[in-house]
């Protein structure tokens, strides 16, 4: 057996991995959030707007520089909910009206890979969100006064290959090195300190703002292990807002986006009053109004939950916890308790669970302190494809890793020389549901009959839960070994193509960020100039005056030229013209100032 | 081949005590994940442990992949190629009779009912295999595992046509 080890650059490097801070990024759908544990005590991070809940929304003005949720008005040139996005193809995009929804003004799905195009030029999805994680970093270093370059993010349990490659790759493209993608609902155990128990069964109850999950825990000898865990990556808080908004037009006679405000507002009210009361447009909603018209909503959530209870051989639980803004609500709680009869635990506030034991998770890998450790398991089942479009798993789901799994082929005709090999994940059976990870091929198999050729495929997964796969023609005594480095989901010229492209990208956000300056300097000489002028037309002859007002003229034309070095070219003549006009004015300042000393 | 009993650090036999396996597993994981170490060259090793590691588990929790785990360190072979040339007719003919009962079978309630059933037959094939065992009889054990291989399978297809029926 062969097991390949698969890191980022740099991340087993025990000497750095000492002293250096690493933070936990809780990259969600609708917001995100970062912080820092220190002898276990958690510090959330404010950004320069004081927020520590962060809407994972990315803005950018006509120049193409991005922000982070900064105007408070819905502005055009924004994205909300990148992350649902990640890791889909342009197929799976134009096929599903509610992702298209999301990017539908600037997205390009020409190509297999869908790009954003961002005023000129084109970004990628990964380089997008990279935004988000960029934001969060700088305001992590404002705040500690530190570089900070290592972090654990947590991703809906949910995820994919895909999907988690283009969040590692988009944290990537910050400047962060990801220890460990860890769940979160996993995240969520950990903040309550579960794995301190001496043994014990928790489900995580997490409807986010976009997505759903549910997974099961087992705590045994202060080691935490993910059992089983099922979800929805389509359902989430969202949806309970869209459902009562469109219950609110249809009784109310509500526009679209009124609708939609006012719907959160009464989400949020009613989990802690019986009855919802907005005068101003005369809506009165009670709560069993509310829970009848989010009853589906809550009802589909509670068949996962019975699913992937019945995954993990429906054992008893002790206690279920409840993660997510959206768990607020109280009918949650109430079905949950009348469903399973167990302790809920939602004493620490949902919205931020998940950032916190990221956070204690960063500090556990940073520090040689070892008192808990957190087993992980394969979300989704991995297998290759047989003939007919059928899937054989060879790694079931939730299978605990590290772990690796051969398996033994052969050859199907007479004298071939090579063998297909294509990895999908997924849990359906017909491989067109399945998400293809990667396709190989094993060559130079010596010709023989058909079915004696013994070709091994090995499969590993390591603690990190990055795969990698190998296969092994064993029957001549020469042996050929194929790796195949795990992707992101992605293939390498596509990984190479984005980062390619946000370093192009990054580069030119500084030239344009210069630019701007440039320009923005050079439009204050000017009108510093004018000004001056206007106070004092007298001081300088004529001639001297025009060639100022020339130059001030040939400055300005340069600026729809967006070459920097010409713009401060101009500026540096405008300024040697003027140097004339200075002294000129310094010389009558101090005149003026002998004047008043002797009217004095 | 390894012995996964030997390496979990527990008594060689098929009705073992899973709260034991759970123990064993989870002290030799505490100390053995990658996780647990900053060092590079013990991160690999700690990687390759805990991948045995996990393995063992997973065999040795399950009754069935136990009792072949134990048939193979005894030199006893499990892979379908030897089982189908080990097969009697009588069993053969036996479990052709109850794929064809399953395939007729279209509704949901009957369905069910023959889960159930299923279930409780492989209920039957485990305390079977611990008597064997006990007895140290090893041909039975063989049989026993023939039938429960194929019950796994039945049992997994009707779960699957329950699911279809469901939609």
């Amino acid at each position: 057996m062969q097991i390949i080890e698969i890191s980022e650059p740099n991340a087993n490097d025990s000497e750095e991995f000492e002293n250096e801070m690493a933070v936990g990024i809780d990259f969600g759908t609708t917001n995100s959030l970062i912080a820092i544990s220190n002898n276990k005590q958690v510090k959330f991070i404010q950004d320069k707007r004081a927020r520590e809940i962060i809407p994972s929304v990315i803005e950018w003005d006509d120049a193409g520089l991005f922000c982070i949720a900064s105007r408070t008005a819905k502005n055009k040139n924004s994205i909300h909910s990148i992350k649902r996005l990640l890791g889909k193809s342009s197929a799976e995009i134009s096929a599903n009206p509610q992702l298209y929804r999301l990017v539908e003004n600037f997205i390009d799905l020409t190509d297999d890979m869908p790009r954003l195009k961002i005023n000129d030029r084109q970004v990628s999805l990964p380089e997008m969100a990279a935004e988000i994680f960029k934001y969060l970093k700088s305001q992590a270093e404002r705040e500690l006064n530190a570089e900070i370059t290592k972090a654990v993010v947590t991703v809906p349990a949910y995820f994919d290959e895909g999907a988690k490659g283009a969040v590692m790759l988009a944290a990537k493209i910050a400047g962060l090195q990801v220890l460990r993608l860890i769940a979160e609902p996993t995240a969520a155990a950990y903040a309550y300190g579960l794995n301190n128990d001496s043994s014990g069964c928790y489900l995580v109850y997490d409807l986010g703002g976009g997505t759903f999950d549910v997974s099961i825990l087992n705590m045994q000898a202060g080691i935490l292990q993910v059992i089983a865990t099922g979800g929805d990556n389509m359902l989430g808080g969202d949806d309970i807002d869209y459902a009562l908004a469109k219950y609110l037009q249809q009784n109310y006679q509500l526009q679209d986006i009124e609708s939609q405000e006012i719907a959160k507002i009464a989400k949020e009210t009613l989990t802690y009053s019986e009855t919802f009361v907005l005068a101003s447009h005369s809506i009165t909603l009670d709560i069993s109004t509310f829970e009848r018209v989010i009853s589906d909503l809550i009802e589909k959530t509670m068949g996962v939950v019975r699913s992937t209870l019945e995954q993990a051989g429906n054992i008893m639980l002790d206690g279920i916890i409840l993660v997510g803004g959206s768990s607020r609500i109280p009918l949650i709680a109430k079905s949950l308790k009348e469903n399973y009869n167990t302790i809920i635990f939602n004493d620490v506030d949902p919205d931020r669970v998940v950032a916190a034991g990221a956070a204690l998770q960063a500090e556990n890998l940073t520090t040689s302190n070892l008192n808990s450790l957190l087993i992980d398991v394969i979300p989704l089942s991995v297998g290759l494809e047989l003939y007919g479009g059928l899937i054989e798993k060879i790694i079931l789901r939730n299978s605990a890793i590290p772990l690796s799994v051969t398996k033994e082929f052969t050859t199907q005709a007479d004298r071939q020389t090579a063998m297909q090999f294509h990895i999908l994940q997924g849990e359906r059976e017909e491989i067109r549901h399945c998400r293809s990870l990667a396709k190989f091929e094993l060559k130079d198999i010596p010709p023989m009959k058909a079915g004696t050729a013994r070709v091994e495929v090995t499969f590993s997964i390591d603690a990190d839960g990055i795969l990698s796969v190998s296969a092994q023609e064993k029957i001549t005594g020469k042996s050929q070994i194929i790796e195949i480095k795990p992707s992101y989901g992605l293939s390498s010229c596509e990984i190479d193509e984005i980062l390619k492209q946000a370093f192009k990208n990054a580069a030119l956000d500084h030239e344009n960020r210069l630019l701007q300056e440039t320009i923005l300097n050079a439009k204050s000489l000017i009108y510093n100039i004018e000004n001056a002028i206007k106070e004092m037309p007298d001081i300088l002859p004529a001639d001297e005056l025009n060639k100022i007002k020339q130059a001030i003229t040939d400055l300005d034309k340069t600026f729809a030229c967006n070459a920097r070095d010409i713009i401060s070219e101009k500026s540096h003549l405008l300024e040697k013209q003027t140097e004339k006009f200075v002294e000129a004015r310094l010389n009558f300042a101090a005149a003026e100032l002998f004047k008043g000393k002797k009217i004095d | 081949m390894i012995d996964y009993f030997k390496l979990l650090d527990i008594e060689q036999k098929y009705d073992i005590n899973l709260a034991d396996l759970n123990k064993q597993y989870f002290a030799a994981l505490a100390k053995y994940h990658p996780d647990r170490t900053k060092e590079v060259a013990k991160k690999h090793e700690y990687q390759d442990i805990s991948t045995y590691l996990n393995k063992a588990y997973a065999i040795l929790k399950d009754d069935l992949k136990r009792a072949e785990h134990i048939l193979n360190l005894k030199n006893i072979a499990t892979d379908e190629i030897s089982l189908k040339a080990k097969i009697s007719k009588e069993k053969l003919a036996e479990i052709w009779q109850s794929y064809e009962e399953f395939e007729e079978i279209d509704s949901l309630s009957q369905l069910e009912f023959l889960l159930d059933q299923k279930i409780s037959e492989q209920l039957k094939n485990i305390s079977e295999l611990k008597q064997a065992f006990k007895n140290n009889n090893l041909k039975d054990a063989l049989d026993i595992i023939i039938s429960f291989k194929y019950l796994v399978t039945l049992i997994d297809n009707i779960k699957l046509k329950i699911k279809d029926a469901n939609n």
